[in-house]
């Protein structure tokens, strides 16, 4: 079956920096998808990707197996319904009004049928004849889901429908989308509430930083490791007979900005002071001893220190990312110094290179105190 | 109110100040006089009536329902109560060309220096209406407008700066000041292809700026031809703007306030907002026109000197209330 909307390697560029880094997938009929992601992680944008109201720098985006850029607006339209983020109205219009432009190409009759019934379905057919700008957030909010109903689309693409309503309305507007989605349309969906996403999505699809990390049902892409990479949070996706629960605490972040700054000076002061030493020692031990000496085992300490601190340089580049193995990383500083003074003690090597291995070895202590202070209980 | 009510009762109000403008004038003449006036053309009081009150009332109706009109327009497209034709540029790029052609000597041409207001009003609307296809944030298109407006009130003041006497130099001022005193048939004849063109254009475009109200974003993918309804909308309104300007020189605040006296009555909706706007218009303009004749002055009062001194407080007062309910 062709999928309602697929997104195939799709990249978005604002400016230089690319927001959306190669991202597909696919919605199909009689499916609520939902995108779920931090702030910024590209979830609007990937909407707006999907509808052609972005160009993309690469990839491609198709509703109903045609592609979107080549699609007229009426025909665009007749294939998606879309619910922008922005709930700004501009002038006071009343409530049927406003849901009737989600039927703006069937016949005046029929549109205001149509808006009837969407404002019915979302509560507030008594407030038909009042202007969006008297009433709340909440109640403009549901309007505005009033005008996506009306569209009666195939595709129907929904920014954030469930923010700033309260619980009831969230729980209604989600509803209505799973009614939408079983009378057969394709339902794509943004929001914030992982255990409602969980609960009300046959599939999610988590974003991070304009990459897909996980596709598929709830409770398979909203692993531990999903979420510690996603959202930063320590934690699991619970299922209880009343829905999901998420029992999760937020990642230290004074540890993970100590983290980046530690690497980064670890990795700097390792290319920078450490191996040149150590190149410098192997290349006396080679002259003053002969060719009996071991300055090969100096060349190959200094050619693994260089790589390491590579990867010490990537890691503080980013730290949030390599948070599985971090704790594996400062292990990893830790031993190195420890093995110098080692080294040091056996008399394999002078003090000097052992005191200019050592601020590595400080760094990494504190931070192991820093990370283990902020890590989160096992559990809520 | 009903829009068909509050339209009526302008209609109504309009033709009570054209009434008013016929009867009343320094040429005093008893409301029998300007009866029989009208069966007798060639007669004094006929020709009083045909050839000064009549074209005179006409342009007052016609320019300020243009302006009415245009005003609507442009507020819808951009989705903001304080935009009006002058905040884009094209009354300034209007007005130069006018000041252009007065120092180049063309005054005594008939219909150069409309022609001229006209052209510069077009050439203003073409960039204005490529630009709103380009860029489809209000915001964007509300910025360009006022960098335009500021430059082409620069090139105005070049024209004055250079200008060869200083009667052309008060020819030109004169006529920035706006007014509807001494036009023939011929000066509204002239605009009537540009106002009908805009007009069509607005009418046309009225959908999409009902859908706007919903934001770019979900008008894009409302099935409306919105970059087609976008043009249009900036088309008409110029063109409106343009001959305007081209029939009675620079107006302002007619533009800014009819919308904003029957938005309310019109349920808000940019669309149905067009047709009271421009009756609206047309009453205000009447009234100004009937008040510049009236207030005893020995100069008369220009036209847009008036509806200056009355728009300039109502646009404080709008900006007030919008800036307490701005953004709902």
């Amino acid at each position: 079956m062709t999928p309602a909307l697929l997104l195939e390697d799709a990249v978005v560029r604002r400016g230089s920096a690319a927001v959306l880094h190669g991202v597909g997938f696919a919605a199909r009929a009689g499916e609520v998808l939902g995108v779920v992601g931090a702030n910024g992680s590209g979830k609007t944008t990937l909407l707006r990707a999907a509808l052609g109201l972005v160009r993309l720098a690469g990839g491609r985006a198709e509703l109903a197996g045609r592609e979107v850029r080549t699609l007229s607006e009426p025909d665009r339209a007749r294939l998606a319904g879309y619910l922008p983020q922005d709930r700004h109205v501009g002038w006071n219009m009343t409530a049927w009004r406003i849901a009737s432009l989600g039927a703006v190409q069937a016949r005046p009759a029929e549109a205001r049928a149509r808006a009837e019934a969407a404002l019915d379905r979302v509560g507030l057919l008594a407030l038909k004849d009042r202007g969006v700008l008297e009433m709340s957030g909440g109640e403009r909010a549901r309007v505005l889901l009033a005008r996506l109903l009306a569209t009666n689309a195939p595709l129907l693409v929904a920014d954030e429908p469930i923010a700033g309503l309260d619980p009831d309305a969230q729980l209604l507007a989600l509803d209505l989308l799973r009614e939408e989605a079983r009378r057969g349309a394709a339902v794509v969906l943004t929001l914030h509430d992982l255990p409602l996403a969980a609960r009300y999505c046959d599939r999610l699809l988590v974003l991070s930083r304009g990459r897909v990390l996980a596709d598929g049902p709830p409770t398979g892409a909203l692993t531990p490791a999903v979420l510690a990479e996603a959202f930063a949070l320590d934690g699991r996706l619970a299922l209880t007979a009343d829905g999901a629960m998420l029992a999760a605490k937020r990642r230290g972040g004074a540890a993970m900005r100590f983290a980046r700054w530690t690497f980064t000076l670890g990795g700097v002061w390792g290319i920078l002071v450490v191996a040149p030493m150590l190149f410098l020692e192997g290349w006396i031990a080679a002259n003053d001893r002969g060719p009996t000496a071991y300055p090969e085992t100096y060349y190959g300490f200094v050619g693994a220190v260089l790589a390491w601190q590579l990867v010490y340089l990537t890691i503080g580049r980013d730290p949030a990312r390599f948070r599985p193995i971090m704790p594996l990383a400062v292990l990893a500083k830790l031993g190195f110094g420890v093995t110098v003074w080692l080294l040091y003690a056996a008399g394999r090597t002078p003090m000097g290179v052992a005191l200019v291995a050592s601020p590595d070895l400080v760094l990494a202590a504190l931070f192991s105190l820093a990370y283990l202070r902020t890590r989160p209980q096992a559990e809520a | 109110m009903r829009p068909l009510a509050l339209n009526f009762l302008l209609a109504m109000a309009a033709l009570a100040f054209a009434a008013g403008g016929l009867l009343l004038g320094e040429t005093q003449l008893t409301s029998a006089q300007v009866a029989g006036a009208f069966a007798e053309p060639l007669s004094g009081p006929g020709v009083v009536l045909w050839e000064i009150r009549l074209p005179r009332t006409a342009a007052a109706l016609v320019v300020g329902a243009a302006l009415g009109l245009a005003g609507a327009v442009m507020q819808g497209l951009l989705r903001n109560p304080l935009a009006d034709p002058g905040v884009l540029g094209v009354s300034g790029g209007a007005g130069l060309g006018a000041a252009l052609a007065i120092s180049l000597g063309l005054a005594a041409t008939p219909g150069a220096i409309e022609g001229a207001a006209l052209a510069a009003a077009l050439l203003v609307g073409l960039l204005l209406t490529g630009l709103a296809a380009r860029f489809r944030e209000p915001e964007t298109l509300i910025l360009f407008g006022v960098a335009l407006s500021a430059f082409l009130g620069a090139l105005t003041s070049l024209v004055f700066n250079f200008s060869p006497s200083p009667v052309t130099l008060a020819e030109v001022f004169a006529w920035l000041l706006g007014s509807v005193a001494n036009r023939d048939w011929m000066d509204i004849g002239r605009q009537i292809p540009a106002l009908a063109v805009g007009v069509g254009l607005s009418i046309y475009a009225a959908r999409g700026l009902v859908m706007l109200t919903l934001g770019e974003e979900a008008a894009a993918l409302s099935g409306l031809p919105m970059t087609r309804l976008r043009a249009a909308a900036v088309a008409g309104a110029s063109l409106l703007t343009g001959a305007s300007v081209a029939m009675a020189g620079i107006v302002g605040f007619v533009g800014l306030a009819a919308p904003h006296l029957v938005r309310a009555g019109s349920g808000g909706d940019p669309g149905r907002v067009l047709l009271p706007s421009a009756l609206a218009g047309a009453v205000l303009l009447a009234a100004a026109d009937l008040a510049a004749r009236l207030i005893p002055t020995d100069l008369e009062l220009k036209l847009g000197v008036v509806t200056a001194l009355f728009g300039a407080p109502l646009f404080a007062l709008i900006a007030w209330r919008a800036a307490r309910s701005w953004r709902g």
